[in-house]
């Protein structure tokens, strides 16, 4: 029986990182995912300084960049009637402020640099079931697409599938710090406005993220209380340019008569919670140990922070210099230390 | 399960937002890089640089005194 030192379940943006600095410690590594790369997936897009700069260290910023990708510079914000636009300067190792590019683009540059530190990818691959042995997990049983049965031993299974996480349903994670959605949103991809910059608006419980990506495109997202998702969701492009049009005029303006590129993406479940991470032969990381609301964009910055601190802590653990239970603790602690302030930053909560 | 809204701008950052107004482009400029993580925080959030970014505003008639700005709403993000 061949056994990993880690599968990672879920190749997009911890997932793949995870694979890809365990591979680079010479680790064996299996990454699966049920979807083949590129591939879209419902997303904020944005990738604050703070993720490029993990990216850089990673020698993959360079790579993103490659791609035509927008620099997010120009910054507006439509505070009420006024709009302040700056210009952010680029930090002195030369990375801008944030960057947009499409997840067909970004996860493939990701699981790319995990196979190219030797992890092994399958494709099209969906995770059945969780072997145990006692307690602790010791494998997976999935299915590639073509319906073939394949059984796989590791020392760690690693759950990078998002906030609907099967690892962390099937190994009954725990929850906490729950919050009730704040929003639901919509967003699309317009052309012929990148040179607007990145912006930002609020005015109420109506939000707008305004974001230049890949192909000329910008992709504008904009947010309502989640009990009117139904409202919207029956006439989604009157209701959203009406939105737009209150929050960001000249926008608005610039978008008359301007068809979207691709249809409306709706994001009607958006649950703010942490999970615990980490159990006896398991760990989550991303979306899957910790989501939130898309506003501020911080979801593929913490994803990528977290694989980083995560194969940081798992390194010593595989290699046999710590006890893995403690190297998972760590891994909590630090996790919990950077993303803790942020929550606290952007939410205030009251028992219901 | 809690029950979430966003918080209230602080009214410091008020304060702030009401004095980029008149501000120049490149004081602008330092909040955004100093916000969005490109320089650091302090570059712009230091108590000599902030007094003077409120008295350049009050010299251009903005209200930036706090009891001007109680109860304005300003969304954050």
């Amino acid at each position: 029986m061949s056994t990993y030192d880690a599968i990672v379940v879920g190749a997009r943006c911890s997932g793949s990182p995870t694979a890809m600095l365990l591979a680079r410690q010479g680790h064996r590594v299996l990454l699966v995912d049920r979807a083949s790369f590129p591939s879209d997936t419902i997303s904020t897009h944005n990738i604050l300084h703070r993720g490029l700069v993990q990216l850089h260290a990673w020698g993959l910023y360079e790579r993103i960049a490659a791609t035509g990708c927008p620099e997010l510079n120009k910054r507006t914000r439509y505070d009420d009637d006024f709009p302040l636009t700056g210009y952010a300067a680029k930090s002195i190792d030369g990375i801008p402020s944030s960057m947009c590019p499409r997840r067909t683009v970004l996860d493939k540059i990701l699981v790319d640099a995990a196979i190219q530190a030797g992890a092994e990818l399958r494709e099209g691959f969906s995770v059945r079931e969780l072997l145990f042995d006692g307690d602790r997990v010791v494998g997976l049983v999935g299915t590639t697409s073509g319906g073939e049965r394949h059984v796989e031993h590791a020392r760690l299974v690693i759950g990078a599938d998002g906030r609907n996480s099967f690892i962390a349903s099937a190994v009954r994670a725990p929850k906490h710090r729950e919050i009730q959605p704040l929003l639901c949103w919509y967003y699309t991809y317009w052309p012929g406005v990148q040179d607007l910059g990145y912006a930002f608006a609020s005015r109420g419980n109506r939000k707008l993220i305004f974001l230049p990506t890949n192909d000329g495109l910008t992709y504008v997202q904009i947010g309502w209380l989640p009990s009117e998702f139904g409202r919207v969701r029956a006439n989604v492009e009157t209701e959203y340019r009406a939105v737009l049009r209150i929050l960001a005029p000249p926008i608005a303006d610039q978008l008359d008569g301007v068809a979207p590129a691709e249809r409306f993406y709706g994001i009607a479940d958006v649950p703010n919670f942490f999970r615990t991470p980490y159990g006896s032969g398991w760990a989550l990381v991303g979306d899957a140990g910790y989501h939130k609301d898309p506003m501020g964009a911080h979801g593929i910055s913490d994803a990528v922070r977290d694989a980083g601190i995560l194969a940081d802590e798992v390194h010593p653990g595989i290699a046999g210099e710590k006890p893995m239970d403690q190297a998972l603790g760590d891994y909590e602690r630090r996790r919990n230390a950077s993303a803790f302030p942020l929550l606290r930053a952007k939410f205030a909560a009251r028992l219901l | 399960m809690r029950l979430a809204s966003f918080d209230p701008l602080p009214a410091d950052e008020i304060r702030v937002r009401a004095a980029l107004r008149v501000a120049s482009q490149e004081n602008i400029n330092v909040y955004t890089s100093a916000i969005y993580g490109t320089l650091p925080r302090e570059s712009f959030y230091n108590p000599e640089h902030l007094a003077r970014l409120f008295q350049a505003a009050e010299a251009r008639g903005a209200p930036v005194a706090e009891q001007a700005l109680q109860g304005r709403s300003v969304a954050s993000g």
